[in-house]
Formats: structure tokens, sequence, C-alpha cells
């Protein structure tokens, strides 16, 4: 990757919202205006820092819920005793500033050259991430099966209900309703386990790719469900949501290691 | 960097630096291994200097995804 | 810094006596939880104290720990990542107390706790009343990712030094640094002079 191109994603810019929309009554997508955006892939994060009038400040990681290509947006679910996310969900409004950084993240991200098929698994707000390589797949042309798996607490509660209602060619929609169903509901309606995600995963003789995206607890059991299942634990991509609602990995992915730690065995 | 192969000095699990597991709320950030929860790194930033010991890591090979 | 997100404030608690803030320290009411290492759960059966003193070692067990003398106090805690949190309540043992039940002149201790975590302090700030090995906090029995079942508490240092899951104190002729002070962190750590990093 060029040297610009990897200063620029770790410097601070100023983006401009430019909309945005209230998917459910805890959940909001800020569309961005970005002067100097690089370019994302499809799973990649970015950093959010808010700052007070006294300096005081705090940073957090948001998925981006938009394709490569397509203007930059993420999406935030608004956690009760959060710090950051009641500010983005219920303060920040169209025309203001928000400062962040990005893209960030290299391991969980979907490029078509990856293939199929593909499994991807969500919990509650998860969903952000792998809706972005939905819309890539579609953008792209691509047309590698995918089949995902949503687990959320109720109808209300999904994100993307629309766009997921009505699947591009190729993908199929497996939900579960953890909480509350509606009536005549005929998904799955309990927490994802061994048994389900053996229903719904692809058989692992098809040589699929896993996604997995959501809480801690969530995306444990689910990863380690699918390798039981025979996935290779390389095939099985996980991106954990911390206590905090966003990803831990931010440090590691702006470290520059010196070329003195380049260590490399037998080459492959 | 997430994408680089780690290899644990102790118990020489091997697995890519974004399975590792980081702790990030601290007076600095602190990965250890999966398997054996033993310290691989540890990164402070001190006057905007980050510093880097990588001494936990048998070896880390950025080449290699 | 110039830019400001308008409208926002953090979670904070604005109505407080700067003279009880140290310098670039923020107060919370909540109590963020930062650790190093996964929480450690040791069985209280299994839990034990010591003060060790070269190859004098004084040991105690849960129960003889909960038999000795506690007090309750209330202190103000500050975080090097500049949270502070005021008027925090405890219940714990002087170190006072335990560090009389050995014989020494060792100017230094060097806490180590559950997980290997370690921080280096001159004796004089764990005694004189300014330490406890704290096992309460706010009324209940302290929670694993606080540092129960016990830790160390000195807040007049930055709480880095307020070693989470301790299980003993060694005493010391050298000031020999912890974790975080081998990483640049400093030595002795007080808030009211910001000494955060070594050379501070």
């Amino acid at each position: 990757m060029a040297r610009a191109a990897v200063r620029g994603r770790l410097t601070w810019q100023i983006a401009k919202v430019a909309d945005v929309v209230d998917e459910t009554a805890r959940v909001r997508t800020l569309e961005l205006d970005l002067p100097d955006w690089p370019g994302h892939a499809a799973g990649q994060h970015l950093d959010v820092r808010l700052t007070a009038e006294d300096g005081y400040r705090a940073e957090r990681s948001y998925s981006i819920a938009s394709a490569p290509g397509e203007p930059v947006a993420i999406t935030v679910e608004r956690l009760d005793d959060g710090e950051v996310s009641p500010y983005l969900t219920e303060e920040l409004r169209g025309g203001d500033a928000l400062e962040l950084r990005g893209p960030v993240g290299g391991y969980f991200v979907w490029d078509e050259a990856d293939g199929g098929p593909l499994l991807l698994v969500a919990g509650g707000s998860g969903i952000v991430p792998l809706r972005a390589m939905l819309r890539h797949r579609q953008r792209s042309g691509n047309d590698v099966t995918v089949r995902l798996l949503y687990s959320s607490r109720s109808l209300d509660d999904v994100i993307y209900r629309s766009e997921l209602a009505e699947p591009a060619a190729g993908v199929e929609v497996v939900q579960t309703l953890t909480r509350e169903q509606p009536d005549g509901w005929t998904g799955y309606a309990r927490r994802v386990d061994a048994a389900l995600l053996g229903e719904v995963a692809w058989p692992a003789e098809q040589e699929p790719l896993a996604f997995v995206c959501g809480p801690t607890s969530f995306v444990e059991t689910v990863a380690s469900g699918l390798v039981a299942l025979g996935y290779p634990p390389a095939r099985v991509k996980t991106e954990r949501f911390g206590a905090t609602g966003g990803r831990c990995w931010t440090h590691l992915t702006e470290m520059q290691l010196p070329a003195c730690c380049t260590t490399s065995s037998e080459t492959r | 960097m997430t994408t680089a192969a780690s290899v644990c000095g102790r118990c020489h699990d091997e697995r890519p630096v974004a399975e590792l597991v980081a702790y990030v709320r601290a007076p600095g950030t602190v990965v250890r291994c999966r398997t054996c929860a033993s310290v691989l790194m540890v990164l402070v930033e001190v006057r905007g200097i980050t510093c880097v010991d990588l001494n936990g890591l048998a070896t880390l090979d950025p080449a290699r995804t | 810094m110039s830019f400001i997100s308008r409208g926002f404030h953090g979670r904070r608690d604005d109505d407080v006596d700067p003279k009880r803030v140290p310098p670039g320290q923020y107060v919370t009411r909540d109590f963020p939880v930062l650790s190093a290492g996964p929480t450690p759960h040791t069985p209280l059966e299994e839990w034990t104290f010591s003060i060790v003193n070269g190859d004098e070692r004084k040991t105690w067990s849960w129960e003889e720990f909960r038999a000795l003398p506690s007090e309750d106090v209330t202190v103000d805690v500050h975080c090097v990542t500049r949270w502070s949190k005021l008027d925090t309540t405890w219940q714990g043992v002087s170190v006072d107390t335990l560090l009389e039940q050995v014989e020494h002149d060792s100017p230094y201790v060097f806490a180590f706790s559950d997980g290997g975590y370690t921080t280096n302090l001159p004796v004089e700030d764990v005694s004189g009343g300014k330490a406890w090995i704290a096992f309460d906090f706010d009324g209940e029995p302290l929670e694993p990712e606080h540092g129960g079942p016990a830790r160390l508490l000195v807040p007049h240092l930055y709480f880095w030094k307020s070693a989470k899951w301790v299980r003993g104190l060694e005493l010391r002729d050298e000031d020999e640094p912890g974790f975080w002070e081998t990483y640049g962190y400093h030595s002795y750590g007080d808030p009211w002079r910001e000494q955060r990093y070594a050379g501070d």
C-alpha cells in the first residue's frame, strides 16, 4: 500500500454530517461528507473522536456501513450508559462537524476475490460491516452465494430492515428474533446455538468463508460452533464489539513495525 | 498489521494478530495470547512516542498473512 | 487543539470543587474498568496475602485477613488516563497493620498480583495510614473486574499504583520498576505534580 495512503488513514480529518437516518428507535446512520477519503474496503471501520470545550476527549470505533465507492456512512447504536453513542445518535445533526480517521482494519474485510460461498452471521449491531459487504457484492455485480444469519431482539430492533427484506439475487437472509416475535412469525425465535448453526450454515465441504460480528459472547459462541461444524478457524473471521460498543483493534492496525521486526521463517 | 502471523513465545500458538486478545483501556495496550494469556506485546504512548515491546512473541511475520 | 465537537460534554461531573482535581484530570461518576489482562478468579479458599522480606514470608489466608481490624475510608482516586472519581468509599485493612507483622528496614515495596501485574512504591507511601488492602467498594464486596477479592489502595498516587488482585508486597532495597513503570510510566506517580511519565 502506498505510503501516502497509509499516512492519510492515520490522520484525523473533519467530516461533515450530510444526513442522519433513524434505522430503529436506538440506531442511527450518519452519512458523512469527507473531503479527503482514501476509499475503504467492505468490513473496515473508522475512529471517531469527540472533543469538549475544555479539551476533554472521547474516542470510539464504528464499522463503515456503506460499500466501497459509496459515500462514507456509519451506523451507531445508542448504549444507555454510553458516553459517545448518545451524542452521535441524539445530539449530532446535519451540518455538524465530526472528527474521524480511517479506514482501519485489514483482517475483517471481504473482497470479491475472496469468493464464497459466504456465511455472514450478525448479532445486533454486528450487522453493520456485513451490510457493507452485501452492498459491495451488489455494486460490483458479484454473484457469490451468500447466507446471512441475523440475530436481533425483536423485529423493531432489526437494522436495515427494508433493505434486508428484499435481498439481492443469490443472497438468503435468515433471521432469529430472540426476545419478541410478531404474530405469524415463521423465522427462528431463539438465540443462535449449535443446532441453529447446523441448520443454517453452509456445509464445511463447500469450503465457505464466514464473517461473524457482534457482542463478544455472541461471536465466541458462533465461531466455536462453526469450527465444531468443520469450518477451518482460518475461514471464520470475527469482529467482536466490546463493552464500549466499539472495537479493540485500533492501536494494532496503526502500528508501524520497525524494519528489524520483520522476522520470517521459511518462505511458503 | 492485524493480518501478520504471530507465534506465542510461551505456548507457540500461531494465529493472525487480529485474533489475539487486546486490552486497550489501560495506561497502554497489552496484547495477550488467546490460548495461554501470556503477554505478547505491550504498546505504550509516552509524549507522542509509541514504545512497542514485542518480547512475548516468538515470531511476528507481516509478510505471511 | 482547535476542533470542538458542538454540544459534546462527555460523562463528567461539572459540579466539583476544582481544588480537588489534579492537573489534567476530569471528574467522572463512572468507574471505568481498565485492565492489562483477563480478570483473575482466584477462589477464596486458595487466596492468600503475603508480606515478603527476603526469605521471610508472613502469609494470611482470606479468613485470617478478614479477621484483621479494618476501616472505612472515603477517598478521591485519580487515574493516569485522566479520569478522577471523588468520594469513593472503601473498606480495607491498613497496610500498616500488615507491615508491622514483619521486621524490616527496607525503603521500597514491590506489589504483586494475580495475573502477573506488578508495581513499585516507597514503603513510606504505603504506611502511615496512606494505603489499604481494600475488599469492599461502595458498601459491597469488591467485584472481580475492579480488583476483587482485594486490591491495593493508594489514593494519593495515580491509580495504576493501586494494584488490582493484589496478593502481596515484597520489601525491597532497590526501587525496581513494575509493569507500567518499565514501559515509561513515572516511578512515583504523584497526580498533584502530574507525574505521569518517567522524567515528568
